[in-house]
């Protein structure tokens, strides 16, 4: 009985150690993975890149590390729809602002305050080049990170 | 203030100053509302944040110079006669496009950035248009990335937008 319960103690052991694993290989997966998916439809296609950030910090107002999501070869005439970040904010962190810059310098930002799903309207902006990713804030510390999806149509 | 600061972090220490003010009731704030209407980012060029702007108010044609407006187009045209349609995703020219477009409306006065931004994104959709148009004339069934007989692209003679300067 006891060597019984001490296999499936071990068992448990290591599922949460692959978990544990799973979670630190995410985090530290390049910000060169991309994922597509595509719609068409009968006038326009829709269609997204993504990308991970690391963490991002932030201290007294001081901008974090900037993230940057190429995206990659697209249609010439790809313009954006909007971009969505699924934030995981530290706990304790002081609320901060999320800004998305496009290639050609337009920036949106949102404020945070707790971990989730942030949607910026980009509509009509150019698609193709590099986008950037930080935070900052107006006091405190802020720690966190975005899984970022671009969405675009041509 | 310390005197040993740079005209830049002065600059910021002065943004980050007035933001701290101006959201001394951020608790206010809900989890993803836009930032009150006078907050500045202190990192960015403030003409280009769209965050409080209605896109009436950027998103409209204005003059810009003829000679990047025609580099625009040639570097669309590259891209249906090089890749078909698709843009080069090559970690040495993929900002090209864009840089093109930052360097110069960096050049003009803030209030016409983000406008003139827009008008050059416009022309990409035109001159992409044009030549989807031409291709779709030999093959209905044409999508981006499908190869075709890219002599075909001198065919028609071009017309513009008259959008110049």
């Amino acid at each position: 009985m006891r060597k019984k319960i001490a296999s499936l103690l071990t068992a448990c052991m290591l599922m949460c150690s692959f978990c544990v694993m799973s979670v630190s290989a995410a985090e530290a997966a390049p910000i060169q993975e991309m994922e597509f998916v595509q719609e068409e439809s009968s006038a326009r296609a829709t269609n997204y890149f993504s990308g991970l950030t690391g963490t991002m910090n932030s201290y007294n107002g001081v901008q974090s590390r900037i993230f940057q999501r190429s995206s990659g070869s697209v249609p010439s005439n790809s313009k954006m729809t909007s971009v969505e970040a699924h934030v995981s904010v530290s706990s304790g962190s002081s609320p901060f602002y999320l800004v998305i810059k496009s290639p050609d310098g337009i920036t949106r930002e949102t404020y945070v305050r707790s971990s989730g799903y942030y949607t910026l309207d980009f509509s009509g902006v150019d698609a193709y080049g590099t986008w950037q990713v930080y935070i900052y804030n107006t006091g405190g510390v802020s720690t966190a990170t975005a899984n970022v999806k671009y969405y675009y149509q041509y | 203030m310390n005197v040993s600061m740079t005209a830049s972090a002065m600059a910021k220490q002065y943004i980050y100053n007035w933001n701290m003010k101006l959201n001394k009731n951020n608790s206010l704030f809900t989890n993803g509302s836009t930032p009150l209407s006078g907050h500045i980012n202190p990192y960015e060029d403030p003409w280009m944040d769209i965050t409080n702007r209605s896109s009436s108010e950027w998103q409209r044609m204005i003059p810009v110079d003829e000679d990047v407006a025609n580099q625009v187009r040639n570097m669309v045209k590259e891209d249906f006669v090089k890749r078909y349609g698709m843009t080069d995703g090559s970690p040495e020219h993929i900002d090209d496009r864009a840089n093109l477009i930052k360097n110069y409306t960096k050049t003009l006065p803030g209030e016409q950035r983000l406008a003139a931004t827009w008008t050059l994104g416009q022309v990409v959709s035109e001159e992409a248009a044009r030549l989807k148009s031409i291709i779709l004339k030999h093959d209905p069934s044409w999508t981006y990335g499908k190869p075709f007989d890219t002599s075909i692209l001198d065919e028609d003679p071009s017309n513009h937008l008259d959008i110049y300067v």
